[in-house]
């Protein structure tokens, strides 16, 4: 997803999902946590790491003297220059999907239980802001100035 | 129990009871799985064509097949080359009435007639409607002597042996016996080079012995070496600012770091040329707009030269070190291309002449081999290590460059060696420039002014005072009335001519004599046609002047047409002064983005000119310049 080309490398998809299951697998087996607490450590650092790199981290990350974006590219985040900016792309429906997935995958193991309001107030907060940050909608726009 | 379990096993949920958690689950999962599904089957389209198109869903997309319908045809397609008109590469000049095509004229043309009239104007033997070509091609050098002499053709006027101040010789060590022995020594070794760039199989033992005796002749503990001098300080200044930074640099610095400041993107603010109060009031302006912005990672610079390239004033860094130390972030860039061999004890430069030290004083130093040293290529040494070690990869003029010829990074070695073994050398620069310089504002008409701020600065610029500037135009102005006046009535003369011809065509029925009619009748028209753009171009030029003289009178900064006088005048006084035995130059013009330097002559005081022949040069100079602006007085 590198912001200077503008375009999703073939590896990334298969990068982003080969990821997770792993860091899944490691918390489920190698630290032996439930699957309550492994899905949501997943999706939450999912959401904060997609969130800081997508969302957050403006202009060309590479820069060098001889590469250099004009204008407005500087001023982008990262999902913003995806693809040339264009909405609803392959890559940009996978990234949702994924991100969608995790919040399923996490409401699906956390019980509907009082003792787990927390778990899944964090989970939907984690889900709401990186899902909603990657709607066509939200393109451009900087919520209460937010990171302009 | 949830969606899943129950595309997966419906018995089984069936079978337990259905709880309001139950259903409130499916639901909130059913939810996701329509919203996901609703965004995977969306059309790709492009944000902006869709925010500005009346019709969001028909707008075009580069994923999406493109409306066939809309397509030119080919008359269409025909029709819209016709209509085409390219963009001009250069953006049209908005800098004078003069220089333009209008009016049927040409730049060149209009030029032409101005210099002629500068020409006339200085008492010269030229005739007025005569085209003469650019002075400068007539005068060519043949030969370099040692000592700072040079062999020049002086258009059909022969060759001369002539006083060289014209080259930035200011070592002497141009012509070197000892230099050029080392040099055809390491070309016999090494050829011309790798022809590789430093990093690619570039690098020659010659370069790394080249980089050490420069850092321990500046003083430091590593230096990098560049191919080609004014390609050094574009690149350095490319490589440590970017956008967003910010630059603070003199008005008057030379043309490579203009350039280098414009490709690095960052903001420039320019200060007054050597005004280090002007420096902190900009300074002080930018912190407080950070403070408001708290924008506050940005990298500063402050970037002068230490021997200005255009002026020949020496950079006031005494006081410009005390504010940056007065304000935190900022780094100080000192180019030393002309102060390098000239100034301090050990000759390092102007920092050294101030007694600053690099590292707490001075952030990066960079200079230009090409002048005191006599060989081609730059170097940059700086505070820390990285200064330079960031260099060796981000530098553009690095990285993607041959690497210097081997023998000229031996003419450098050698150059140093000359210099610290024979510091009386430096000595001798400074007291001929201080005693050139003294001469010179001895012998010159009081309207002639020696540019500079210290004495034992080589690097001399002579420039008119704006009253002779104006006094020169307004006597151009009146020969170029003139001519247009007598221009109009030769035309007339001509039409009258011709109408009398037309009379007697009409009249006449012998055939050799409607000929012969005919035939004046052609040339009649060709000349009046020819005399006709003559005209415009007179006039067009008395426009530009008058419009320059009427909006603003005597600046410099007002455009091009005191601009090509005082250039014009300058190129005949260098002529004249050839034909005396004194070379010098006029350097064109450099600009930078808001201000022009007036023309100036060029002089360059070198360690080999003897006192006496210095003193010789002066007198002369100062004789000729009286002589040339005398007869412009007079004339009038």
């Amino acid at each position: 997803m590198s912001g200077s080309s503008g375009y999703v490398p073939k590896g990334a998809g298969l990068f982003t999902s080969c990821s997770w299951p792993v860091f899944r697998v490691f918390f489920g087996l190698g630290l032996s946590l439930n699957p309550v607490e492994s899905w949501t450590i997943v999706n939450v650092v999912h959401a904060c790491v997609t969130f800081i790199v997508f969302h957050w981290i403006k202009g060309n990350p590479f820069h060098t003297p001889w590469v250099d974006m004009a204008g407005k590219g500087e001023r982008q985040t990262w999902w913003e220059q995806i693809d040339g900016s264009v909405q609803n792309t392959p890559s940009r429906k996978f990234l949702i999907g994924v991100v969608v997935f995790l919040y399923l995958a996490t409401v699906h193991s956390t019980p509907l239980d009082r003792q787990f309001l927390f778990v899944h107030v964090v989970n939907l907060a984690a889900f709401l802001v990186v899902f909603v940050a990657k709607l066509p909608f939200m393109h451009g726009v900087r919520i209460f100035g937010i990171n302009r | 129990m949830d969606l899943l379990s129950v595309l997966v096993r419906p018995g089984l949920v069936l079978r337990e009871k259905l709880s309001p958690f139950l259903v409130f689950h499916v639901a909130f999962e059913t939810c996701l799985a329509l919203l996901v599904a609703y965004l995977f089957v969306q059309k790709a389209y492009a944000p902006r064509q869709q925010r500005r198109g009346a019709t969001p869903g028909r707008a075009p997309s580069r994923l999406v097949l493109k409306d066939r319908s809309d397509d030119l045809t080919e008359e269409e397609i025909d029709a819209l080359c016709e209509e085409w008109i390219p963009e001009p590469l250069v953006p049209p000049s908005t800098e004078s009435v003069l220089l333009s095509p209008r009016n049927g004229t040409s730049a060149e043309a209009t030029t032409s007639l101005v210099r002629t009239s500068v020409s006339v104007a200085l008492g010269s033997s030229e005739l007025a409607d005569t085209d003469t070509s650019d002075l400068r091609e007539a005068l060519t050098v043949h030969a370099y002597e040692p000592g700072g002499y040079c062999l020049v053709q002086v258009g059909d006027y022969g060759m001369k042996r002539c006083m060289n101040l014209a080259s930035a010789n200011y070592a002497g060590l141009q012509r070197d016996p000892r230099i050029e022995h080392a040099c055809r020594e390491v070309l016999l070794k090494y050829g011309c080079g790798a022809c590789g760039p430093r990093g690619f199989y570039g690098t020659l033992d010659v370069h790394l012995r080249c980089e050490y005796e420069i850092a321990k002749f500046m003083g430091t503990h590593e230096a990098i070496l560049y191919s080609f001098g004014p390609a050094t300080s574009t690149s350095i200044v490319n490589a440590f600012a970017k956008k967003g930074d910010i630059i603070f640099a003199d008005e008057c610095v030379h043309y490579p770091l203009q350039n280098g400041m414009q490709l690095s993107r960052a903001t420039i603010v320019w200060f007054h040329h050597n005004d280090p109060t002007d420096l902190e009031r900009k300074v002080v302006a930018i912190e407080s707009m950070q403070r408001k912005t708290r924008a506050e990672n940005h990298r500063q610079f402050i970037i002068v030269e230490g021997i200005f390239q255009n002026t020949g004033t020496i950079a006031r860094l005494d006081e410009i070190v005390a504010i940056k130390h007065r304000h935190r972030n900022l780094r100080l860039f000192v180019d030393e291309s002309h102060a390098l061999g000239v100034l301090g004890v050990t000759g390092r430069g102007a920092c050294e002449h101030f007694g600053l030290q690099l590292g707490p004083d001075v952030d990066i130093i960079a200079a230009d081999l090409a002048f005191s040293l006599g060989t081609i290529g730059g170097f940059c040494v700086g505070a820390e290590l990285a200064t330079v070690d960031h260099q060796r990869l981000s530098s553009a003029g690095y990285c993607f460059s041959a690497s210097q010829p081997p023998c000229l990074a031996e003419a450098a070695i050698i150059g140093l060696q000359i210099l610290r073994e024979e510091p009386g050398r430096l000595q001798r620069i400074r007291t001929n420039a201080a005693r050139f310089r003294r001469a010179l504002r001895e012998h010159l008409p009081s309207s002639v002014v020696v540019e500079g701020n210290l004495d034992e600065s080589p690097l001399i610029h002579l420039r008119l005072q704006t009253q002779s500037v104006r006094l020169l135009l307004s006597r151009v102005m009146h020969l170029v009335q003139a001519t247009e006046r007598q221009l109009r009535n030769r035309a007339d003369r001509l039409r009258s001519v011709e109408s009398n011809g037309e009379n007697e065509n009409g009249d006449s029925t012998d055939t050799d004599s409607s000929v012969s009619a005919e035939e004046t009748e052609d040339m009649g028209v060709l000349v009046t046609d020819a005399a006709m753009r003559q005209i415009n171009h007179a006039s067009a030029v008395a426009a530009a002047a008058t419009a320059h003289e009427m909006i603003m009178p005597g600046m410099y900064q007002a455009g091009a047409f005191e601009e090509l006088v005082t250039e014009r005048f300058w190129a005949i006084a260098r002529e004249r002064l050839a034909r005396q035995d004194v070379w010098a130059s006029v350097p064109g013009q450099l600009l930078t983005e808001h201000m022009r330097l007036p023309p100036a002559l060029v002089l360059h005081v070198s360690a080999s000119h003897e006192p006496t022949e210095l003193d010789r040069a002066a007198k002369t100079i100062g004789k000729l310049l009286d002589g040339m602006l005398g007869a412009v007085k007079h004339e009038r």
